[in-house]
């Protein structure tokens, strides 16, 4: 398959990971992740991206996107076929599987995941809540976060092994301190970012045919 | 009365804008000028938590702003509940209200409980990651008219479905009217799911409730 060409469109989060298994072929656009917090965003701007990747010759747009609070509903690819993880969030990404994530999810669901690149965006608790300082002023500020994360119970580290530094743990376990949460290390694992970048689409991926809209009944399973 | 309409429009600012200290004395001076708590709640605090659900489905206002408003609604309702209570307005039966199993989030889930409330329904909250078992212990021992589930991430979207199915099971589905919420989910989701209803916001859920009655 070394002819094959893939367009990745993928959050900014996960650029590290996908990185890792560039190859030629593959060509890459890495978007904001603070469409995270905006969903009804997210559309707009990757299909403005898939639109101009109409005229390339690839053979597939790799979106490398979950269904993320359905912000990727809608968005379709008039010319290539669309390989999609089929992921809640990009979460099941660094844990390696959906399965993993679910028994995660089963055991504290009360879990807030960060990972280097979520650090590295500012998009963990104390990120968001220096945000809202700005907007607020201190006292709402930690009002808010704290009353929006209450029923959280522990902070984890996930580690995908892509260089977490000490300086990421060490705010990471900032975060834990700042909400009175639990401070965990969880190993993760590079295995779904490889085969998705390398082309090994089993059940855990969504192809949908060019024209075919994204729609949340393809991934949720009853 | 002009005197009355502006302290309703002052009152309706106050919990738009959150601006909690003025909440108290704004509702004191409209009781002490006749208005009954039915009205106060009706007429004045419903709606301006409806203009802050609006604000925010249009990403106009964060989440901070709605809880900001919904802690300074829930100054109100701490006030009026009472009175509610002994004038007999919350008559209009019970709801019990929960975030599915595995779903931890309840900043939409307060705000529909509270202009429950405030619409005159007795609202039992079994809070968060509410198991299909306990939804069933809390129909048989409080005999709701209403079943509501709320579920704010995709991945506890099926949660909603395998509790509707325990019902089944249990033999309780048709006790209750089961109505389901959350921002990812749509009224396609609901029908698939066999609930009887699905409220895109606390003022819908009202509405249906009100209807189904």
């Amino acid at each position: 398959m070394a002819n094959t060409k893939y367009l990745v469109i993928a959050c900014n989060i996960m650029k590290d990971e996908i990185l890792r298994f560039q190859t030629n072929g593959i060509s890459f656009v890495f978007l904001e992740q603070s469409l995270h917090r905006t969903p009804q965003k997210m559309k707009p701007i990757i299909q403005e991206e898939i639109d101009r990747a109409a005229e390339q010759e690839l053979d597939y747009i790799i979106l490398s996107y979950g269904l993320c609070s359905n912000g990727i509903l809608g968005v379709k690819a008039n010319r290539h076929p669309m390989v999609i993880p089929k992921v809640h969030d990009c979460i099941a990404l660094f844990l390696g599987s959906c399965n993993r994530y679910m028994e995660e999810q089963k055991k504290e669901p009360g879990t807030y995941y960060l990972t280097k690149g979520w650090i590295e965006e500012g998009k963990s608790p104390l990120g968001i809540y220096k945000e809202y300082c700005q907007r607020y002023g201190q006292e709402t500020a930690e009002w808010a976060i704290k009353e929006e994360l209450k029923n959280y119970t522990r902070i984890a580290l996930v580690d995908v092994g892509t260089d977490l530094s000490e300086t990421h743990r060490e705010h990471a376990r900032e975060n834990a301190r700042f909400l009175h949460l639990r401070y965990e290390e969880m190993a993760g694992s590079l295995a779904f970012f490889e085969k998705m970048l390398r082309g090994w689409w089993n059940e855990d991926f969504i192809i949908i045919k060019p024209g075919q809209e994204v729609t949340q009944e393809l991934f949720l399973n009853f | 009365m002009p005197e009355i309409t502006t302290l309703k429009e002052e009152l309706q600012q106050a919990i738009i804008k959150g601006k909690r200290d003025a909440v108290e004395p704004l509702v004191r001076k409209l009781l002490f000028d006749g208005l009954n708590p039915e009205a106060i709640m009706n007429d004045v605090m419903i709606p301006a938590m409806d203009v802050v659900g609006d604000q925010y489905s249009r990403n106009e206002i964060f989440l901070p702003e709605m809880m900001i408003a919904a802690r300074a609604m829930n100054i109100g309702l701490d006030i009026l509940r009472p009175m509610l209570t002994a004038q007999g307005a919350l008559g209009k039966g019970k709801v019990v209200i929960g975030s599915v199993k595995g779903d931890i989030h309840d900043v939409g889930k307060n705000i529909v409980s509270m202009v429950l409330q405030g619409a005159g329904y007795e609202v039992i909250d079994l809070g968060i990651d509410v198991a299909p078992e306990k939804f069933i212990e809390a129909i048989h021992q409080h005999q709701p008219k209403f079943v509501l589930m709320s579920a704010l991430i995709t991945l506890t979207m099926s949660m909603m479905d395998e509790t509707i199915w325990t019902f089944k099971k249990a033999g309780v589905r048709e006790k209750v009217k089961i109505g389901v919420g959350g921002a990812p989910l749509t009224q396609k989701f609901a029908d698939q799911i066999g609930a009887d209803f699905y409220g895109k916001d606390a003022r819908a859920a009202v509405i249906k409730c009100n209807t189904l009655i």
